[in-house]
């Protein structure tokens, strides 16, 4: 015997007051089965595998800030600077930075007509020492060599040694490019009037500079480099002597050349969570959000069971005199409020799906999954009654003499 | 009560007894609340929390969704040519740059015809390396933006010492730079460097002007490309200067057209459909923009008629409040979040009603001696009503000291911020227009409940 017919009455009888709780987290339950489903959508963001040694990756940024400083020198004897250091496992210099939100796109085409069809990849220019550098493994043909690589410092010299190209892509790239066959020594265009790229490799999918585009896997490779005034280094090491590395290696670069500015190293770790920035900050808003309002809930049911208990001293000062045990009166304002608490979650799903309805109309957001309402229903609930637990004990110590006065 | 006062001598009285009410009625809040510390706390704290929330969202939406150029809104626009081979993906389906080639023409013509436009400005960032001339290991990195001398004007830069280049050095390639307050303490220690020569990139410029810190514009409508709130650049420079020196954008860059030979980068600054350049201009009349809309008509036409511009004749003039919107300045989290704190808010007012309900209707017995006692029905819900407006105060002042811990989370967790998430008079101002809103909807049913309580009932209970 749950007692909920008379519950029920009662609460009926006066009911203003338990309206508006049932309102409270009925709203309650909309902003938390939201806010549940964004955190957990952005954090599915942030931990997508990126197919790279994140851990284990240091960048740099160089540009040269003397006329006369010849770049080719300068980036081939650093790198022979860097991969010298025994923490280093591999180096290379590449025109963009992996995940962090600035890079290079173009569009390739399998006939070099300007009709075909054109899909749009992220390029990266980079030297024989890219795959090993990023930790990627080839799932079909070679790795770049030494022969492969062309470093060019003017767009004249670019051009005149383009008449082989060869290209390494990833697996999305390569479905997108050749759905049904493999890409393996296929031939691409990256313009009409661009030299026949050839694939000779294909690695498994990583995320190129754009985590949040829809083409972030489509990824090219090339070993054609052109630089002018600046370039980047990406140097790949064990994850513990990252830092000390990064001092050392920016130590012997400076000392090494005036004619080129070195810029802080960074990890790439520390670039992805710049890129990932907003995702993060929404995660840490909405959990700050969340506690609140479950706060907030606990000062309304803690402050409104209080003042039933107290308005119905008497009431209980005479069930105890019946016999009523302790048990039975916290029983009674429990069972309140869990008819609160549920009549509160049947209305508070509508609310949440009207919630998601608007966000899907104005910001595309994705349809709001059942479960995020049954968790935050069940963290409602659990949240509710826990803190009417402790004005319905205070009631159950009520003395029987309270029935008298 | 009325009766007591029909005297007219009284009248006077009368209004200070009335005035004397209010304060009485303060007083009456104040002991009913100490008298209950525990409720009360909870009801403040709820108030404080959802209008923390609701100042600190609605300070940084203020910001973010407002138009610093509103003042010039209808005079100024950006510019947009469709030179695309496809419809253009993204924003409004028209480029939102334009290439060197089409840039460099409009300007062209400007010079040549100043009717055209009250002024333009061609604008794009570039990274630049810069160095004292006199030391060789000061070297830095810095963000320069390569423009028109009309960008200052337009976007009223104002200056510490110097002023902006004049029309000659838009013309012919000059080796000026106008540097701002921060690279003028770091290089020349703050002092007027106005004539001193500063290595761009190696070569030397002379320095015309420094521009003040002060000076931002938030959201960055004249280039919102790589984020609308970042700070402005380090350095200006003629953009006569781009193609000679060849200096290279590091904002957004955008081709289609690669059937177009290139071989040099001076060709590509010709010929390239590539689009890097953010373009504004000036109109101050109807007939100026009309006179204006013809130009880029013929200018397309005549295009056309080059095998370029293969799609429909369109250009699209956006004034900055126009501009703001198809870049989407707002960031679309901002706009959640606004919307989930007016619901939260929500929340604590209706928590709080039910308190005050519980709380008055314990209270109930005090109101029906003083009803039978002769106190209006008016005169308990004012009561009242004063009761839900103390804890709404006390709710806000809580309130506006959490908004300030909370903008300073916000900026410590976005880079850019730091600007934009600041108290501000709008933050003022809406925390007193909550604070009064929150007690109206938080006190009124509570108030109006207990001001019907029935005078007999009590006075038998007693």
């Amino acid at each position: 015997m749950l007692d909920i017919g008379p519950i029920t009455k009662s609460l009926w009888r006066n009911k203003t007051g338990p309206i508006l709780i049932i309102i409270q987290l009925a709203v309650t339950l909309g902003i938390l089965s939201n806010a549940l489903f964004i955190m957990n959508q952005r954090y599915e963001k942030i931990q997508q595998p990126t197919g790279l040694v994140e851990n284990e990756l240091l960048t740099m940024e160089i540009q040269k800030s003397v006329e006369s400083a010849d770049l080719k020198y300068i980036i081939h004897r650093d790198m022979d600077i860097i991969r010298a250091d025994s923490a280093v496992i591999d180096a290379t210099y590449i025109n963009a930075i992996p995940l962090s939100g600035s890079g290079n796109s173009s569009s390739y085409r399998l006939f070099q007509d300007s009709e075909s069809q054109r899909m749009r990849g992220n390029y990266f220019d980079v030297s024989e020492h890219a795959l090993n550098t990023l930790g990627l493994t080839l799932v079909e043909g070679r790795d770049f060599n030494e022969g492969d690589v062309q470093l060019s410092t003017s767009l004249q010299e670019l051009i005149d040694n383009r008449d082989v190209r060869v290209a390494i892509i990833t697996q999305s790239l390569a479905k997108t490019l050749f759905p049904d066959e493999s890409a393996l020594e296929k031939t691409i265009y990256s313009g009409a009037n661009s030299p026949p790229i050839s694939i000779i490799g294909v690695v498994k999918d990583m995320i190129g500079s754009w985590p949040y585009s829809n083409m972030k896997d489509q990824v090219l490779f090339s070993p054609t480099s052109l630089v002018e005034g600046r370039i980047k280094y990406l140097i790949r090491s064990d994850e513990k002597q990252r830092e000390a590395l990064s001092l050392r290696l920016m130590k012997k670069l400076k000392e090494a050349d005036s004619n080129r500015i070195v810029r802080a190293s960074k990890s790439l770790e520390e670039i992805k969570a710049q890129t990932y920035g907003n995702d993060y900050a929404m995660i840490k808003i909405l959990s700050v959000v969340t506690v609140l309002i479950l706060f907030v809930n606990i000062f309304g049911v803690v402050g409104l069971t209080t003042y039933w208990v107290n308005q119905r001293i008497k009431q209980i000062g005479i069930r105890r005199a019946l016999g009523a045990t302790h048990f039975d009166i916290s029983r009674y304002f429990l069972v309140e409020n869990s008819v609160l608490c549920v009549l509160s979650v049947v209305i508070g799903t509508l609310f949440s799906l009207a919630v998601n309805s608007i966000m899907m109309k104005s910001y595309a957001s994705a349809l709001l999954p059942f479960s995020y309402i049954l968790y935050g229903g069940l963290l409602m609930i659990i949240f509710t009654l826990s803190s009417a637990s402790f004005p319905a004990w205070q009631a159950s110590k009520v003395s029987p003499a309270k029935a008298t006065g | 009560m009325n009766r007591l006062y029909r005297s007219p001598k009284l009248l006077l009285q009368r209004k200070f007894k009335v005035y004397f009410m209010w304060i009485y009625y303060f007083r009456l809040a104040f002991v009913s609340l100490i008298k209950t510390p525990i409720l009360s706390l909870l009801m403040v704290l709820a108030v404080a929390i959802g209008i923390a929330a609701c100042l600190v969202t609605f300070t940084l939406y203020s910001v973010m969704s407002s138009n610093p150029m509103a003042h010039k809104n209808e005079y100024l626009k950006a510019v947009q040519l469709d030179s695309w081979g496809d419809p253009y993906r993204g924003r409004n389906q028209v480029p939102p740059q334009l290439s060197y080639q089409d840039s460099s023409a409009l300007f062209e013509a400007f010079t040549s015809d100043e009717q055209l436009a009250e002024k333009m400005v061609l604008s794009y960032k570039a990274k630049m390396v810069v160095r004292h001339p006199d030391t060789r290991d000061d070297a830095s990195i810095q963000i320069a933006r390569v423009t028109t001398k009309d960008f200052f004007e337009m976007f009223d830069v104002s200056f510490v010492y110097g002023q902006r280049w004049g029309k000659e050095e838009d013309k012919v390639p000059t080796k000026v730079v106008i540097i701002n307050e921060k690279i003028n303490s770091i290089y020349f220690s703050g002092k007027n460097s106005v004539g001193k020569i500063f290595l761009v990139d190696g070569k030397p410029y002379t320095i015309v002007g420094v521009v003040s810190d002060s000076w931002q514009i938030i959201p960055k409508v004249y280039d919102l490309n790589n984020g609308p709130f970042v700070q402005s650049e380090e350095l200006y420079i003629p953009f006569s200067n781009a193609r000679e020196e060849e200096i290279r954008t590091f904002g957004n860059q955008d081709g289609w057209n690669s059937s177009v030979k290139i071989n040099t980068r001076q060709e590509f600054y010709d010929l390239a459909e590539s689009v890097w350049i953010q373009v504004w201009v000036e109109l101050i009349s109807e007939k100026q923009e009309a006179l204006f809309s013809r130009y880029l008509e013929s200018y397309i036409t005549q295009e056309k008629t080059k095998g370029r511009y293969l799609r429909p004749l369109l250009y699209v003039l956006s004034s900055p409040e126009e501009w703001l919107k198809i870049n989407k300045a707002v960031p679309n989290d901002n706009k959640i979040l606004v919307g989930l704190s007016v619901v939260f808010l929500l929340v604590c007012l209706v928590n709080t009603i039910t308190l005050l309900l519980a709380k008055f209707q314990r209270k109930s017995n005090e109101a029906g001696v003083r009803r039978a006692l002769g106190a209006s029905r008016v005169a308990i819900f004012s009561q009242h009503l004063i009761e839900a407006l103390v804890i709404a105060m006390l709710g806000t002042a809580i309130g506006f000291i959490l908004s300030s811990l909370g903008l300073a989370g916000v900026r410590s967790m976005y880079g850019d911020y730091e600007q934009i998430a600041q108290i501000n008079t709008i933050t003022f101002f809406l925390a007193f227009t909550l604070a009064f809103l929150s007690s109206l909807v938080s006190g009124a049913l509570p108030a109006w409940r207990i001001s019907r309580t029935a005078p007999a009932l009590y006075l038998k209970l007693q």
